[in-house]
């Protein structure tokens, strides 16, 4: 094998290595639950996507074989388009049952009363937007 | 090549992190992300056990278990959204 | 959701290539009786979900859109995730008090399509220090509620710079 091609293909494994550790110690870390969720993201894209590249390497120049490297360039792309919906759903279904972080925001906008409103409806609940905009966000 | 268990080694150590995480965790949304890191830090792993023990079978079980992880997620969002 | 919406030869065109291409990627054959059985299940799929998987011109980025498309995904959009990405690993894995700062801010976001919209704030939630939280369209103005870890900016023009940097320009320049 050649020696260079290896250095490279390490280099992006150690590079992801280097980011996933940052995300798990950030969840372990982090104080509050959104906190939490933007250390997860830390895992899900960059320690994710260059391990991938280093094996996506290993696989065409090594093994040879395209069909391995369609796989893994499927999982990459699978990774990186359903993380952020789940993030979505996750965060706002963690806004709505009423999470809120020890710590006061610096700034709250979706506290707002007129945040969240469906612009058809007419009969607002001024204190319960949440429950009023079920289909509110983007439908992924 | 025989250096790529430790990398897998290195990744499902990442896993034992958010595991406390989940463990612990005080509230749903918590321990979801973290089951979600789990997840995806064992696909990783998969990958690299594929590379290290040289058969494909490994990249198939990875591209199931993403499409799990990301249906898992989003139901369970669904429903603690009170939508689903 | 609630409205009727049918079926046209081109999206259940571009929904069976989709299938049929994962059909052969996880076969990983190409004897005769696999690809005749995979033509026929992906054409079945593809009858009855293309109506939600596709909505607006299936063709579209047949021309100069696929290469802004692609530079987007090759150059710009991974020169910020590495940007965020660093940011992020080091304040978690700095010693001592966590150097975070949260906070939950509107932004106006001026992308055309709905297609933009998704990719934008997909994008957005991918790097690192800001979730898109929820979407909200009033006055013919679509704003973004974000989650941010550190938060510079409290006027909601400037963190919207601060926050999308060039990825807006570019999905505006791929989706009109």
């Amino acid at each position: 094998m050649n020696l260079a091609l290896r250095i490279v293909i390490d280099i992006f494994i150690v590079g992801g290595c280097f980011f996933a550790l940052a995300g798990a110690v950030g969840i372990v870390r982090m104080p509050d639950t959104f906190s939490r969720m933007q250390s997860s993201t830390n895992i899900t894209t960059l320690g994710v996507l260059l391990t991938l590249i280093g094996a996506l390497l290993y696989c065409i120049f090594v093994w040879g074989s395209w069909g391995s490297a369609a796989k893994v360039i499927v999982i990459g792309i699978l990774t990186i388009l359903a993380n952020p919906v789940g993030g979505h759903t996750m965060a706002r279904a963690a806004y709505r049952i009423g999470i809120r972080p020890e710590r006061e925001l610096v700034i709250d906008d979706l506290a707002d009363p007129e945040a969240c409103v469906e612009p058809g409806s007419d009969a607002v609940a001024a204190d319960e937007c949440p429950a009023k905009a079920e289909q509110g966000g983007e439908e992924a | 090549m025989i250096e790529f268990v430790y990398f897998a080694i290195f990744y499902v150590l990442c896993c034992f992190i958010a595991i406390w995480r989940l463990i612990k965790g005080p509230t749903a949304p918590d321990r979801v992300v973290a089951g979600d890191c789990v997840d995806v830090l064992t696909d990783v792993a998969l990958v690299l056990v594929a590379l290290y023990s040289g058969r494909g079978i490994y990249l198939d079980i990875a591209i199931v278990t993403a499409i799990l992880g990301f249906l898992s997620q989003v139901l369970i969002g669904s429903y603690l959204e009170g939508t689903l | 959701m609630e409205t009727k919406r049918n079926t046209t030869f081109g999206a259940w065109l571009a929904t069976f290539v989709l299938c049929y291409f994962f059909w052969i990627l996880l076969t990983g054959s190409f004897a005769w009786q696999e690809l005749v059985v995979g033509a026929v299940v992906s054409a079945g799929v593809a009858l009855f979900s293309a109506r939600w998987f596709v909505h607006e011109h299936p063709y579209w980025f047949f021309g100069k859109h696929l290469f802004i498309l692609i530079w987007y995904c090759v150059a710009i959009f991974p020169w910020e995730l590495l940007k965020a990405n660093w940011d992020m690993a080091k304040r978690s894995l700095k010693p001592g008090k966590l150097d975070i700062n949260p906070g939950i801010i509107r932004v106006p976001v001026d992308v055309p399509t709905e297609y933009g919209k998704t990719m934008l704030a997909n994008s957005i939630t991918l790097t690192p220090g800001t979730i898109t939280m929820d979407i909200d369209e009033r006055l013919g103005q679509t704003w973004y509620y974000i989650h941010w870890i550190d938060v510079q900016e409290l006027d909601r023009e400037a963190a919207g710079e601060t926050i999308k940097g060039r990825m807006e320009k570019w999905i505006r320049r791929i989706w009109q």
